[in-house]
């Protein structure tokens, strides 16, 4: 609403004339609105669609692109329009957030690329009006964790040089790296089964003999379970150990949940060979021995099941803490409901109100044993509300643990789907990368002299890297796709949505890998600042290339703003599949001219006269920089 | 402003609510639009250029998109002009002041019509419009109370920045000191022609007249 009121300013200067004839001085002559000239169209021209709007909406807010003399970097000479190589649907919002001051977040839009937009535009995000906001930050959130587990996989093709304490961190977390890793996995694991299976058999009778009852096995074959359990229970020791050598911070690793499980699971044992025959303790001893038990949650490690359970459990603590909250308010209403109904009947089970709890939770459960039956009639009328009511109870928070596990679980899936992927992918890449020798073909292929030296110029390093320069400088990228599947694993989406999209390319080909998956980041190169800084002129591939590159500069320069353009080189190197390194010229291009906002519309002190002109003035500022 | 059109707009999200509630639903999902006259007819009718008509109802229509202002809009946007005070009261009598024909509402051709008197009209056109703004019960006489209200609307409006500060007192006198120079005959309530003869005898109120013409 504030942005459209300027308009209505002549009204309220209008309406001025009700304290004029009781104003003791005469008014002061109202400030002529020099800066009012005939409002013009604007046509923006965004990748071919041309939107149209009067130039005082985008004047509405001076910290943005459109509202300041930045756009005029854009503006083309012949055609008197501005030009933008950025998504028109996008732009959409973008514009309308001109029009009506709220900044919508359209669902179907992916999140990187729409944050991409905005700081493009210079709009920062937190305006985004109420409606869309919730949706926004979800998404943000989504695509963050996201971020984070892929970061976490890619530490899996880390630099040859670790040293060996390193080597074996990364053997424990992730098996699969060596051979010798995955003989340790299942060497653990079959001991961990190996001991829960001893300790259930151990309670088992094992057959009388003659003249003895039923014993359990346990205290049959003492010795032989005794040597099973120190054998189990030196591996974990060793294995403990092992992990507490092996993790990068030790103090973090004694603190995880894993480490305690495993602590705890081998204590009882350590405790129980301090401790000998002392009659006192020995009871205190026998409890230990449950905490072996425990062992049978080391599992976790094998199972990436559990983890999700209970992760999952830990993700839902406060629909599980209300779920215990709200049963045991019930369990204590009905308790002492049918304590009283029942009090009066004689030989009545329900003794006590802590004696009814029993009764109140397994009939709320639906467990029913039967043990405690009501016998008045009361008493059978509560007790059939109780059992109604501890359906309901029970049932109210279940879905939303259902849910939080299922999108969980999913999400996992996803990421080892994506693992095998690249793993296969990789593989075939570096196979074909062999045997083509497209980099010189992609050189004679171009006809625009101009490119190739430049090319050259910036290019040299990456020049046994074809498959980084095709992936992200590849005009005729679709027959790249074709040959080189890898492409498609890293950068796919770029490339087939380049040809409509050109200078975003080298952002954009980490983005539209994932907008829905996930987000590469990578330094890009940048030429010096000799190159043309407008792309809208001529649409040669030099242009084009240049174009990328200011693209990339563009947002690098706005550092406050674009946060998530500092590219990392392991990427590229990743990509790179055969090459090795490949060493990027880091060069800043000028910043944009930094707008300081316009001076606050707060209308000065009045003493009965017009100053409403400043009060237009009072219009929402975006600051993104 | 004759030929208002009142088109009622019935939005039906379900049928089956709808079947049930029709005349709630009629009620909550009509959209009343209005369309003012056409532009020639409001040039015609105004002092405004055509282009000038065009910018205005542009903005009015941005703020309202539905055709007409009702009491509570007309206040919001006010109250953004002056945003140190409470213009809230002022906005009410302003609003009451541009709905001639008392019904609720401001479309654009009263809107326009009261901006074309104020800045554009004789100054005895302005006169009797502001007469007519003080005249809170149109009966053709501003009492004293109906002034009191008036002053401290337009005190409230200033809020607390002014200069010199104003004490609680004040609006009291500055009534008083008004109806002491209107009220030619001292009968306590100040008519049309003592109102236009005063003001058109007072130098300064002349002069601030005459500022308006620059607005637009």
């Amino acid at each position: 609403m504030a942005t459209g009121v300027a308009a209505w300013l002549p009204f309220a200067r209008a309406a001025a004339i009700g304290w004029m004839p009781v104003a003791n001085c005469p008014m002061p002559i109202a400030p002529r609105d020099n800066s009012k000239k005939q409002d013009e169209l604007i046509i923006l021209n965004v990748s071919g669609r041309r939107f149209q709007t009067w130039r005082t909406t985008l004047d509405r807010y001076p910290d943005t692109l459109l509202g300041s003399s930045e756009k005029d970097f854009f503006y083309n000479e012949e055609t008197k329009e501005y030009f933008f190589d950025r998504d028109p649907d996008a732009f959409r919002s973008i514009l309308n957030f001109y029009r009506t001051g709220k900044l919508h977040y359209p669902r179907h839009e992916c999140i990187s690329a729409y944050d991409e937009e905005l700081t493009f535009f210079g709009i920062i995000p937190e305006i985004i009006g109420d409606c869309c906001y919730e949706e926004y930050k979800d998404r943000k959130r989504e695509n963050l964790e996201r971020l984070q587990d892929d970061q976490e996989e890619n530490m899996d093709l880390k630099m040859p040089n670790m040293n060996f304490r390193e080597t074996m961190w990364r053997a424990f977390e992730n098996p699969h790296t060596s051979t010798m890793a995955l003989v340790f996995y299942y060497v653990t694991g079959f001991f961990i089964a190996v001991s829960v299976i001893t300790n259930v058999v151990e309670t088992v009778p094992c057959g009388a003999t003659a003249n003895q009852k039923d014993m359990p096995c346990g205290e049959r074959y003492t010795v032989a379970f005794f040597c099973m359990d120190t054998a189990c229970v030196m591996i974990f020791t060793v294995e403990y150990l092992l992990r507490l050598f092996a993790a990068p911070s030790r103090y973090r690793f004694m603190r995880s949940v894993m480490s305690i499980i495993d602590v705890v699971a081998i204590l009882p044992y350590y405790i129980g060979l301090v401790m000998t025959n002392n009659e006192d303790v020995s009871g205190a001893f026998v409890t230990l021995r449950v905490f072996r038990v425990f062992r049978i949650f080391k599992f976790s490690r094998h199972s990436q099941g559990l983890r999700i359970l209970g992760y999952t459990l830990k993700s839902c603590a406060s629909e599980l803490g209300f779920l215990l909250f709200s049963l045991t308010m019930a369990i204590i209403i009905f308790a002492t409901v049918m304590f009283y109904a029942e009090k009066g009947s004689s030989s009545s089970k329900f003794t006590s109100i802590p004696a009814s709890f029993w009764y109140t939770i397994v009939t709320m459960t639906t467990l029913g044993y039967g043990d405690m039956v009501p016998k008045t009639i009361a008493g059978k009328i509560f007790g059939s509300i109780c059992s109604l009511s501890g359906v309901l109870v029970i049932a109210l928070p279940v879905p939303v643990i259902v849910s939080n596990f299922s999108r969980i679980y999913h999400q996992n899936q996803r990421a080892d789907k994506r693992r095998a992927q690249k793993v296969q992918k990789a593989r075939l890449a570096r196979i074909r990368i062999a045997k083509s020798g497209s980099a010189n073909a992609f050189l004679q292929s171009k006809h625009n002299g101009l490119l190739n030296e430049l090319l050259l110029f910036f290019f040299s390093p990456f020049l046994l890297s074809p498959c980084f320069f095709h992936s992200s400088f590849s005009l005729q990228a679709h027959e790249f796709v074709d040959e080189q599947i890898y492409e498609q694993n890293c950068l796919e989406t770029a490339l087939q949505t380049y040809p409509s999209r050109s200078p975003s390319v080298s952002s954009h080909d980490s983005s539209t890998r994932t907008c829905c998956s996930r987000k590469r980041k990578r330094n890009v190169p940048l030429p010096n600042t000799s190159l043309p800084t407008t792309h809208s002129t001529h649409q040669g591939p030099l242009q084009e290339l240049s174009a990328i590159h200011i693209q990339c500069g563009d947002p690098l320069s706005h550092t406050a703003s674009r946060s998530n353009l500092n590219l990392k080189t392991d990427e590229s190197s990743r990509i790179n599949c055969k090459s090795g390194r490949i060493t990027t010229a880091i060069i800043s291009l000028p910043t944009p001219p930094a707008l300081t906002p316009d001076g606050d519309g707060h209308p000065p002190p009045l003493s009965i006269q017009t100053t409403t002109s400043s009060a237009g003035a009072n219009i929402v500022k975006v600051s993104a920089l | 402003m004759d030929a208002k059109r009142v088109e009622t707009v019935s939005a039906r999200v379900d049928a089956a609510v709808s079947s049930t509630d029709s005349v709630e639903d009629e009620l909550e999902l009509s959209a009343v639009r209005h369309r003012p006259e056409g532009l020639e007819q409001l040039e015609a009718q105004t002092r405004f250029s055509r282009k000038e008509l065009q910018i205005l109802y542009r903005g009015f229509k941005n703020e309202c998109p539905s055709g007409v202002v009702n009491e509570d809009t007309f206040k919001d946007i006010y109250s953004q002009f002056f945003p140190q005070g409470d213009a809230s009261t002022y906005a009410h009598f302003l609003f009451n002041a541009f709905d001639t024909d008392h019904n609720g509402s401001v479309s654009f051709e009263d809107f326009v019509m009261g901006l074309s008197i104020l800045l554009r009209g004789t100054v005895q056109e302005k006169l009797n419009w502001a007469f007519n703004l003080y005249d809170i019960n149109k009966d053709g006489y501003i009492t004293k109370e109906e002034m009191l209200d008036i002053m401290k609307a337009i005190y409230d409006m200033m809020g607390k920045c002014t200069y010199p500060v104003l004490k609680e007192e004040t609006p009291r006198q500055h009534v008083e000191v008004f109806f002491q120079k209107m009220d030619k005959n001292k009968d306590g309530v100040v008519t049309i022609d003592e109102f236009i003869d005063c003001c058109q005898n007072d130098e300064n109120i002349m002069r601030s007249m005459h500022l308006f013409e620059n607005v637009l």
